[in-house]
Order: C-alpha cells, then structure tokens, then sequence
C-alpha cells in the first residue's frame, strides 16, 4: 500500500522546515512513487555520449528497473529506447557492442534500424514470407524516450510529458553560459564508479552543500577553506556551492590543464558544483569540469558514474591520471556519510532532521523540490481517481 | 563438411557474416520456391544484422518475389 508522508513541514521556510522523513529513504512504495514523481516524469540523466563514441555503439542500460539502451544511429544522432522487442518483448541489447547493420532480436529475429524502424520480420506470414496483412511495421517501431543531449550527458524524459529541456534547465545554462565549450571526455582515465550503499538522494545532499568539507575532506579544505565558498540556492531547480579559491593541478613540471577559452575573471579562481536535479551532479572549473550520473538501484543503493572532461582533446595524461585520483579519492570520502546517513534513517524516532538557515539552504533546496514534485504527483493522482470514481 | 554442418558450425560461433553467404548457398541449391525464400531470408536477416554488402541484393529478390516489404 502507498504510504503518505508529511511534505507540508519539508516545504516550509528553511527555519521552520524539517527534512524529508524516514520512509522517503527506506520505504519501498515511496521509492517507486518517486521514480514516478521525481525521476521518470523530469528530464532525468541517464549516462554519457562518450560511451557510445561511435557509431552503431549501444549500451543497455536498467534504469530503475525500466530496461532501455542507448544508441549512436547512422546519422550520428545519440537515442534512447525501450530495449525490448515489439514482437515478444525480448530484451533487444543484452551487451554493450557496435551494431554494424540493424537490430536484431535475439528471438524471432525482427530487426530494427538504429533509428528504431522496424525494417524486416522474418517468416511472420509462414516460412519464407516476410510480410503479413496484419502486422503494420509503421506501427511497430522501437519506442523511443524522450532525450535531450547537455555536457555529454543524455537526459531523458521517460513520461514524454515535461516541459523542454532548455526551459526546464534554464537557469542553470544561461548561468554557466560561457562554459558551453566543447568538452572532451578524459578517456579511461577521465571515469571511474562507485557504489553507494544508500539512497540516491542522499548523494544529491552531501553534494550540494559546503558545511561538511572541513570535516569529511580535511585536505580539500586547507586550500579551500569553508569561508571561501558560498551557496547556489535555485528554487525549483538546482543547489550546490562555488568556490573562490580553486587551485589549478600541476604535474611535477609545474604544467597545468588548458583552460576552456574565453573565460571572465571570476572563473580564475572560481569554481563550482552545482546538483541538477534529479540526479546529477556538476562540477566546472577553468580547466575541467566533471558530471556524476546517480543511477538509483533500490531505495538503499545507488551506483554513482563519473566522467572527467578536458578542453583539449588531447589533455597531459599524467595529470589527467592525478585529477582522477584527485576526485576519486574526495568522492571516496563522501560514501561513510551517504552510508550512515541511510543507516540513521532507521531510527524511528528521527523527524527528518533540522536545518542550518546559514549553512543547508541548498538541501533544504532540495527537499522542498523533492517534497513540492512528490506532492503534485499526489494531487493529480488525487484527481484522477475522483474523476474515476 | 556437408553445407547443413557449416551453418550449423557458423551458428554455434556466432559468424553472421559466413551465415550470410552459406544460407544464400543453401537457397540456390534447392528449386522449391518456397524452400529457397526461407533460406533467402535467412541469409538476408543476418545480412541486415552485420551490414552486408549482399543486403540490397538479397532485400531485391525477397521484394521481386513478393515476400519482403
């Protein structure tokens, strides 16, 4: 049965506010009721372009159990489909592997073109007969989602029905505007994942806000000092933090990445790390940028992909090898708090938890967009079944 | 090796590309009609699967004869 929870006191202003409760980290049924009011129904990331450089590559992808695979087509266009065939609901892509002609169904045998056409249905009227008055190929085309492609990364739309992807990401595109450069992903060097035994929103909130990195990143915080950073509060929309001091890597020659071109000064030394809600995570600077994709796996575990991005196609790949390590290792830190934040959630008696008006403006950010997306989804419902009744 | 035992083998490694050409073999060794258009496809799905260059030829014959699209 669907469990409702108290999404009034997360929506009130941040002073008064308490955290999303318990079951919204813990409780299955409010795991699949935010799959539909938070993940399938927004433009959702999914993975990366540079994981399908070329073309025919395709990747299958369980995307909250929701089977789909991504696709470079002959026109060189990135696309989404429901990997399962028309005909019996066969599993079309079992394997990451370069489709060189169609798709074919490892069943009957019906192939697709990357552009999702059903092109050939073998013996379908008898043996040696391809064709049957009642099977409509027209109509049988692979069902394509919804995706729009921003930094690398395929976004999806599962439900068909959100508002495009520029108005929706707005804010955030006109905000980093000027690093809308070309990116250069880093290569086997430029990726690595982790899993997370935790709820995926849990990483959305370790990630946003800054009042934890004297503690959790020590190392970080000598050059990077809590004081130096200050919050990105977008409601609605997104949260994180920016820095001002960000420090460029070296290798042992002193040599730096390139920069992305044309930068304004703020970009010298600033940095910033922004959570696109739902599910992922950007970090920009003046020489690399990176995105983490939290792809949930149940309500306590989550498998975080990150890439590395570069200006340059052909970036130092000593650093590169450091950066990676760099983040891997900052990254590494965060997974003991996300861990024992989704094992605090057990505790019965914990009420969601009070915030810091100066310091968690960007969870509470987040909580009230979980809380404002969750309680709409409800009312609609709400309304449907009145109508039905 | 007997031509049914080749198909067998390239099935068994997965070498579409030789299914290809030992299907369409297979369909210019019988007369029967509606025996060389099973084999036909056969030869022309695996052909569209790997982008052989013997699709068009084969997507041809099956529309002449009136059992492709």
């Amino acid at each position: 049965m669907q469990k409702k929870t108290n999404l009034e006191l997360v929506k009130q202003n941040i002073s008064k506010a308490n955290g999303l409760s318990n079951e919204h980290y813990i409780d299955q049924s409010i795991f699949d009721e935010e799959k539909n009011s938070i993940l399938f129904n927004q433009w959702a990331g999914l993975d990366v372009c540079s994981e399908i450089p070329e073309v025919g590559d395709s990747k299958p992808i369980d995307f909250m159990g929701l089977p789909l695979f991504i696709i470079r087509d002959t026109q060189n266009v990135v696309r989404v489909f429901q990997n399962t065939c028309r005909h019996r609901g066969m599993i079309l892509v079992e394997q990451t592997k370069n489709i060189q002609g169609a798709i074919r169904c490892p069943y009957h045998s019906w192939c697709y073109s990357t552009e999702g056409k059903l092109v050939s249905t073998p013996h379908v009227g008898g043996p040696g007969q391809n064709t049957d008055k009642y099977i409509d190929r027209s109509k049988l085309s692979l069902v394509e989602i919804r995706s729009h492609v921003w930094r690398d990364v395929i976004w999806v739309n599962v439900d068909g029905a959100a508002k495009p992807f520029e108005e929706v990401m707005a804010s955030t595109i006109k905000r980093w505007r000027e690093l809308d450069q070309n990116l250069y992903h880093g290569g086997e060097d430029g990726k690595f994942s982790l899993k997370v035994k935790g709820n995926w929103k849990l990483a959305v909130e370790n990630y946003c806000e800054s009042y934890h990195l004297p503690w959790i990143h020590p190392g970080l915080n000598s050059y990077s000092r809590l004081e130096d950073h200050y919050n990105i509060v977008k409601y609605g929309s997104h949260s994180g933090q920016g820095s001002l001091v960000y420090k460029q890597l070296t290798d042992e020659k002193g040599q730096t990445f390139p920069d992305f071109k044309n930068l304004s000064r703020k970009w010298a030394t600033g940095a910033e790390y922004i959570a696109l809600y739902p599910n992922v995570l950007l970090g920009v600077h003046r020489d690399h940028a990176y995105v983490i994709i939290l792809l949930p796996l149940s309500f306590s575990e989550t498998i975080e992909n990150v890439h590395i991005y570069y200006s340059q196609p052909d970036a130092n790949p000593s650093l590169k090898k450091k950066n990676k390590k760099q983040w891997k290792e900052i990254f590494e830190e965060d997974i003991f708090v996300v861990e024992g934040m989704q094992a605090g959630r057990f505790g019965i008696k914990f009420d969601g938890g009070r915030f810091s008006p100066k310091m968690d403006e960007p969870t509470h950010c987040f909580h009230d967009w979980v809380a404002s997306k969750v309680d709409d989804f409800r009312n609609q419902n709400r309304q449907i079944a009145s109508v039905t009744e | 090796m007997l031509l049914n035992n080749k198909i067998l083998e390239a099935h068994q490694t997965k070498n579409f590309s030789l299914l290809v050409e030992l299907y369409q073999e297979a369909a210019e060794n019988v007369l029967a009609v509606k025996e060389r258009n099973f084999f036909r496809v056969q030869a022309y799905i695996y052909a569209l699967e790997v982008g052989h260059h013997l699709t068009p030829i084969l997507y041809k014959q099956l529309v002449n004869d009136g059992v492709e699209e």
